[in-house]
């Protein structure tokens, strides 16, 4: 009791702490995303809040490059006073990054914009809900398959007319600089330019650099499978280093398993389709047929299966935080997992900081995520919804938004020195996104959702071992036909 | 010997229950003073090696956090007050009134609370789009105050069923009305019950999620649950420290209600549903 | 239950007194619940889905009830979700009775009456904050529960992999939950038993067990009536404790109605099903929250 008392008395005395600490603290400024918030507030306040024509916005220096173009090659000159844009997405980073460079358009167009984001457990449900009822966005930022679907749905408009207006679009719009294959797989949907890239995503294989290069492991890979050791390009390959960093099936390996990934039941399938494609197999065709009840289909499912005896037995229940933290604990030789892993590896207390590096998937061909942003149908300034598109997927703010983990979608922006050398991982990403064939979310209109659980449920029981992998596949392409059909999509 | 018997068993227990009831809350206090690294980790750490306040500073520099209090403070209290005024009469009503219909609603209440929210989500988003009260405050107050009225008019009822009819026919005999003996005579009486009722419609309002997030958008519409859980993420890591930190300061108002008004809380149940 | 009667009349105005009483109560029920309820009726016959076009809504009769009465995870969910509540919800009251039971022993004198306030914190901490701190815990390789389970011997429990622990971890939490409830008016009940009764059994050689089943339990049968059925509405609810610790893993064995129908819903956008699925859930929960109620208010009076 006295204790309790203690403890009551601790946490309120803790909570006035805070919050002197949190008020003193305020006029030092953010004290993480430093360059962030230093520049947007150090440029908000260098120009004058002036509403004369020509708006002067000076660019902040953002990884040492001084971004230039920030009037989208002067087609934004404030004309755009008084009218208001909403634009939605996901609570988070995507959230950060479109509130980071709202101010600056703000600024040269005059207009305001206003950023609403939904918890990432429910913005899905919630955004779908307003497009087909309330109509109150003009802009949404969303994972690509979702956008493809409101595109069918006709949710969201062609972006063609207003990039083929001349008086409209800035001469700095470049298409032709995105990565090829994610404008045309991210922004493409039935020959129409539904979206542009905003935030590119892939697969990328993670692995112990320290381990791979160690001289002795080296020697000792060799004197027990006849190969080098080197980072795995095929998935036999793959399986075999796996085999050997593993400790039940190699007691010298000096970590507990080959390999690990987040394998929950809404990650599992990615195991499945890193390598799908990479045995020229896919998950729905362009007919939106499923593709995968083959040869490529068979060897890949068992290929996951295969490399689950390398992994934790506890595969399928690690979300995120926990897989992650498993590899950071150093526990695993090698990871599959988003880009930003990079960040749990590299943190604080991470036992494998600046040991690991990274490569594309085995097999080549890794799963792509990714998110895309749009025009709604419903939009009542759809110019001034384009410029701001326009604006935040542009060469320059590219570069602005990386500071909320957004990698850039920009082949010119993989080349800058600056963040080659910042990211060095970016060599990695460019290559994945490139190659990538498959999405992370089967792209089909409508049901995709549908289709992850599908996949997953079938994906699961495979690698739990209570269906063999044939059957699963039959399964799944029969509840995907049926979903596909349900839905009646018109082929592409 | 017994009384021994009985202190120890009393003991044992106290700390089972403290153990089971109270470990996650102190594990949501001391995560929310942990450092990053220190959250996730093997031995877990039991007692915080290395105590930060980041965490909090993290929370109070959300944009609009304050805001965000404010909101559920508005909404909750609100949304209490008139909860407490509606059920005070309705509750009133049912008790002393014979009419016809009478069982009828008052099962209909009772029978409303059933509904699962899911199928009341939409038709209230449709509602309030026609209505132009998406994405407001006000909104949310009216549906806080519906979902709060079934329990609240069933503890109201009880209160009043406890009352002895003669002192209100002593009042009408006095010559005073209805309404007259409802304010001087009921209203006083009831307090007790006020008190447990305000309670109780406060925290679920304060706690309430799904409403708020299906009817309002903008960043100074969002009550607390609403921004809390905006933290937790699926493709990156959750910022626990800062979630825990979170929920701990929504947990304030909550603890210093329980440890004030814990002891009415139990006596207007009381007082509640003897008869209920 | 008696009332006097109104038709001793003071002023006009009184006459109109039931009305003015309960008509805001009626109005906010009227328009607010019973509306939509049937809106929704209206919605659950309606081929209605929100990815596709706003010009494919048609009305489809009864198809959406044969659809969730045919689909395999609507049963299955119906299923566990009735277990969960009966396991849940007799083990909370239990536990809520021995909760009080205890905080009520004279033992320590007043003493003991700070935890009353300790054991309903439970109730205060926001559902999503509570439910992600449980899922911390239950997690399989660093969650504190499997490293005490492991440091005991006993191996570490994959809880959301295997069918058995992700039951019972949901029911572990919804106990965490609830049990203060149930402790909170059980206590209040515990108060209305009139001392002399209880000593009088004690007296007559009943024991402290023997008067508590056959002189306390009769007297707080109605609390017991009220708490049970108030549970047994609130159990078969469950929604953010299975979210958050398992999202309806292994398969689909731990998914309940309530995540079943959100999301067939939202998820799979599917109005029409989904309002059809909470028709059904809902005439589920009345039925059997009326069955506890009644069973328990009906039973034989001992005394």
């Amino acid at each position: 009791m006295l204790n309790a008392n203690q403890k009551k008395t601790r946490a309120v005395l803790g909570m006035g702490f805070a919050a002197v600490l949190v008020l003193s603290g305020c006029s030092g400024g953010n004290n993480n995303d430093n360059a962030a918030s230093a520049g947007a507030s150090g440029s908000a306040s260098a120009s004058p809040s002036g509403t004369g024509s020509a708006v002067q916005v000076d660019g902040p220096t953002v990884y040492g490059i001084k971004l230039q173009d920030m009037d989208a090659g002067g087609t934004l000159k404030g004309q755009y006073k008084g009218q208001k844009i909403v634009v939605a997405t996901m609570a988070g980073d995507t959230e950060k990054a479109l509130k980071d460079a709202a101010p600056y358009f703000e600024k040269v167009s005059g207009a305001t914009v206003e950023v609403q984001s939904f918890p990432a457990e429910s913005y899905m449900e919630k955004i779908q809900l307003d497009l087909q009822t309330n109509h109150s966005f003009d802009s949404v930022v969303m994972p690509v398959a979702l956008i493809h679907g409101y595109a069918e749905g006709g949710l969201v408009q062609d972006l063609k007319p207003y990039i083929d207006n001349k008086d409209l679009v800035s001469p700095n719009l470049d298409l032709d600089d995105f990565i090829p294959s994610l404008l045309d797989i991210y922004g493409n949907y039935k020959s129409k330019l539904v979206a542009l890239p905003y935030k590119p995503d892939a697969q990328i294989f993670f692995y112990r650099k320290d381990l791979f290069e160690d001289p002795k492991l080296q020697a000792s890979f060799k004197a027990k499978t006849g190969h080098d050791l080197k980072v795995p390009e095929t998935p036999d390959e793959m399986a075999e280093a796996a085999a050997f960093f593993t400790k039940s099936l190699n007691p010298d390996s000096p970590v507990t398993y080959g390999y690990s990934t987040m394998a929950d039941n809404t990650s599992s399938r990615w195991i499945w389709t890193n390598r799908l494609a990479a045995f020229g197999g896919k998950d729905v065709d362009k007919d939106f047929k499923p593709a995968f009840n083959n040869e490529a289909g068979l060897k890949a499912l068992q290929f996951a299966k295969q490399l689950t005896q390398y992994a934790p037995k506890e595969l399928l229940t690690l979300g995120w935080d926990e897989a992650n933290t498993l590899f950071a604990n150093g526990e695993a030789a090698m990871m599959e997992q988003w880009p930003g892993l990079m960040q749990t590896v590299e943190a604080d207390g991470s036992k494998v900081k600046g040991k690991v590096g990274y490569a594309v998937t085995p097999g080549g061909a890794p799963t792509m995520g990714g998110w895309s942003i749009a025009m709604t149908s419903s939009t009542k300034n759809a110019d001034l919804t384009y410029k701001f598109i326009e604006y935040v997927t542009s060469k320059d703010m590219e570069v602005l938004k990386i500071q909320d983990k957004m990698d850039p979608t920009r082949t010119s922006n993989y080349m800058r020195p600056e963040l080659q050398q910042q990211f060095p991982m970016y060599q990695t990403l460019l290559d994945s996104l490139t190659k990538g064939k498959i999405m992370a979310d089967p792209d089909v209109p409508y049901v995709s959702p549908k289709l992850d659980d599908i996949m997953e449920q079938a994906v699961q029981s495979v690698l739990r071992g209570e269906l063999d992998p044939q059957k699963a596949l039959g399964i799944m392409e029969k509840s995907f036909n049926e979903e596909i059909q349900g839905a009646s999509i018109t082929a592409g | 010997m017994k009384k021994n018997t009985e202190k120890t068993v009393v003991s044992i227990l106290l700390g089972l229950f403290a153990l089971y009831f109270l470990f996650p809350i102190y594990w949501t206090l001391t995560t929310s003073i942990k450092p990053k690294g220190s959250i996730i980790k093997l031995p877990p750490e039991w007692f915080p090696h290395r105590f930060t306040w980041s965490n909090y500073a993290e929370v109070f520099s959300q944009n609009h956090i304050g805001r965000v209090f404010l909101n559920s403070l508005l909404v909750a209290s609100a949304t209490t007050a008139v909860t407490v005024l509606v059920t005070a009469l309705g509750g009133y009503g049912f008790s002393r009134f014979r009419f016809s219909g009478r069982n009828l609603w008052i099962y209909t209440t009772i029978v409303v609370r059933m509904i699962p929210g899911l199928l009341l989500i939409i038709p209230y988003y449709l509602m309030f789009q026609k209505a132009g009260l998406l994405d407001s405050l006000t909104g949310l107050v009216i549906v806080y105050v519906t979902a709060a009225i079934p329990l609240a008019i069933y503890l109201f009822i009880g209160f009043y069923n406890e009352m002895p009819a003669e002192i209100f026919e002593s009042a009408r005999i006095d010559g005073c009305s209805e309404y007259g003996t409802f304010l001087r005579i009921a209203l006083p009486l009831v307090v007790p019950g006020i008190v447990v009722t305000s309670i109780l419609v406060f925290m679920g309002a304060w706690n309430e999620f799904s409403l708020s997030l299906i009817l309002t958008f903008s960043d100074d519409k969002k009550l607390l649950p609403l921004a809390i859980s905006s933290l937790v993420q699926t493709q990156k890591d959750t910022p626990l420290g800062t979630l825990a930190a979170a929920g701990t300061l929504a947990m304030l108002p909550a603890i210093a209600l329980s440890l004030t008004t814990q002891k009415y809380i139990v006596d207007g149940f009381t007082a509640g549903a003897v008869k209920g | 239950m008696k009332r006097a009667d109104p038709s001793v009349r003071g002023g006009r105005l009184d006459r109109w007194a039931p009305i003015v009483f309960t008509a805001p109560t009626l109005l906010f029920i009227v328009t607010l619940m019973v509306f939509p309820f049937f809106y929704s009726i209206y919605l659950s016959l309606l081929k209605y889905k929100l990815t596709l076009p706003a010009a494919s809504i048609h009305f489809a009769g009864l198809d959406n009830y044969r659809y969730m009465l045919h689909n395999a995870s609507f049963l299955r969910a119906t299923e566990w979700t009735f277990v969960f509540s009966v396991i849940a919800v007799a083990v909370e009251v239990t536990l809520g009775m021995i909760m009080a039971l205890t905080l009520s022993s004279t033992a320590f004198g007043n003493r003991t009456a700070v935890f009353k306030s300790l054991f309903i914190m439970p109730l205060m901490l926001a559902p999503i904050v509570s439910a992600k701190i449980w899922s911390l815990l239950f997690q399989v390789i660093y969650g504190p529960i499997n490293y005490v389970l492991s440091s005991l011997g006993a191996g570490r429990v994959s809880w959301s992999g295997e069918p058995l622990p992700a039951k019972l971890s949901i029911i572990l939490v919804d106990i965490w939950q609830s049990a203060p409830f149930c402790m909170l008016i059980l206590l209040a009940a515990l108060k209305t038993v009139p001392k002399e009764l209880t000593e009088a059994a004690a007296i007559d050689g009943a024991g402290r067990f023997g008067s508590f089943f056959k002189v306390t339990l009769p007297q707080i049968r109605h609390f017991l009536a009220l708490v049970v059925s108030i549970r047994i509405m609130d159990a078969l609810r469950v929604f953010d404790s299975v979210v958050a610790l398992t999202n309806g893993a292994p398969g689909e064995s731990t998914e309940t109605l309530a995540t079943v129908t959100y999301k067939t819903a939202f998820r799979y956008a599917d109005i029409g099903a989904g309002s059809a699925g909470s028709i059904l859930y809902f005439l589920f929960i009345v039925v059997f929250s009326l069955l506890a109620f009644v069973f328990l208010q009906r039973k034989p009076d001992r005394s």
